[in-house]
Parts: C-alpha cells; sequence; structure tokens
C-alpha cells in the first residue's frame, strides 16, 4: 500500500494540494501539474485552461461535453481519456498509476480568459472511488491505497 | 522520452516547491498580490500580471515549463470560491 502526501492549501482543512507528473503520449503531454484534491468535486482530474496551454495541448480534436460554473466562470468541458499518472509517495517512491476520465475546461468567453487561467487543477472524489483510496487526515494528511 | 528516474526527479522538485510556497505563503501574498508567479523549489524565476506573458517570459529564458509551478497569487484575504 502506497501513501501521498497532501499539502494543506490555503489553510482552510478543505482542501489539499499534491504534485502529479502527466504522461499521454498521444498528445505528446510529459510534464509536472500540481493539483488541488477537492473533496468537493465529483470528477476524477479536470485539467484547467492554464494547465492545457503549458502542456501544449490544443482543443481541436478533443469531444466537447457539457457547459459547467467553476470560480465564477463558464466553462467548456472536454475529454481528455485515460492518463497516466505518477506520484511521489511519502517515502519519496514514485507511483503510476491510470488516471481514467480525464477532463479538461476552456472558458467560454475568451475575453475572460485571464481569469480562467488563475484556477487550479482539480482531483476529485472520483479518482479515490475508481481507484479504491482513501483519504486520511490522521497526522500528515495522505491518499492511501495500491494505487 | 522521460526516463522514470527523471520522472522522480521531478516530482521531488514539484514537492519542494509546493512546501516553499506553503511554508512563504503571506511573504509571497505581500509581494506578488494579483501576479502570476513561476516557482522552481525555492525560488521565484518570474512573475507578470498576465498568463500568457509569463509563459513567453520563461520560454525566452528557456526555462522548461515542466520544472516550474506557475500559480496566481490571490491578495490577502481574498479566496478562491470553486
Amino acid at each position: 500500500m502506497a501513501k501521498v502526501p497532501l499539502k494543506e492549501k490555503d489553510s482552510g482543512g478543505t482542501r489539499y494540494e499534491v504534485g502529479i507528473f502527466l504522461r499521454k503520449r498521444s498528445y505528446r503531454i510529459s510534464k509536472n501539474i500540481s493539483v488541488i484534491f477537492d473533496t468537493g468535486c465529483p470528477e476524477t482530474l479536470i485539467l484547467s485552461q492554464g494547465t492545457m496551454k503549458k502542456l501544449d495541448v490544443s482543443y481541436n480534436n478533443l469531444k466537447e461535453d457539457k457547459i459547467i460554473n467553476l470560480g465564477g466562470l463558464k466553462h467548456k468541458e472536454y475529454h481528455l481519456g485515460e492518463i497516466t499518472g505518477y506520484f511521489r509517495d511519502i517515502n519519496g517512491k514514485t507511483v503510476k498509476t491510470d488516471i481514467p476520465e480525464v477532463k479538461c475546461l476552456k472558458c467560454t468567453k475568451e475575453s475572460k480568459k485571464e481569469q480562467a487561467y488563475r484556477l487550479p487543477n482539480l482531483l476529485g472524489m472520483k479518482f479515490l472511488k475508481e481507484k479504491d483510496l482513501d483519504f486520511s487526515t490522521k497526522g500528515t494528511p495522505t491518499l492511501e491505497g495500491d494505487f | 522520452m522521460v526516463t522514470e528516474e527523471e520522472i522522480t526527479k521531478q516530482l521531488n522538485s514539484l514537492s519542494k516547491t509546493i512546501d516553499w510556497m506553503a511554508e512563504n505563503e503571506e511573504k509571497i501574498k505581500e509581494k506578488y498580490a494579483e501576479k502570476f508567479i513561476a516557482v522552481r523549489e525555492d525560488e521565484i524565476v518570474e512573475s507578470d500580471e498576465g498568463y500568457e506573458k509569463i509563459l513567453n517570459k520563461l520560454k525566452n529564458k528557456e526555462i522548461p515549463l515542466g520544472e516550474v509551478k506557475i500559480e496566481y497569487v490571490f491578495p490577502k484575504g481574498e479566496k478562491l470560491i470553486l
């Protein structure tokens, strides 16, 4: 069983940050990102518009989905499919896992994109459910299980 | 092709960055409020009011984007509601 440590974000006790190395060969994705683990997020992983820009992935070939409201902005959701993610466990070892049903966002208004760039990537509860992981807040907050 | 060894190295570096930013949150807010910052471990390597501008600055400096964490600094007392 692996334990991946999380860092409390904004001292609020409800959001935690963790680094993930993402890899998806078909989109030439091979970079580190940081994500906020948000217990209120029902998805597996949502990539922000800023991260899509950083990863240099075009939305052109991605399947569109619904419109969602996040951070006070309307976004169109796109499907990126499954991505391989690498986490750093509590002992400094790398843990590899598949992250299913990854989605990404694009603000519906071009004029609001700078605001959209401020939003973080979100790791949600569906990831824990799909991978049968536990979220522990005893001592150092961690995601625990067989990644 | 990035090797698993390189991935581990990059994850260790990002972990240091996340820790350093959490420990220095107040100082960062004082100096860089309402700006995007690019941080590598314990160093703010670039800042700008615009996200695309900071990406261009990093490219011009030949700093690989995978080596930095780019984040918008919300001013003190302001929180992002998701």
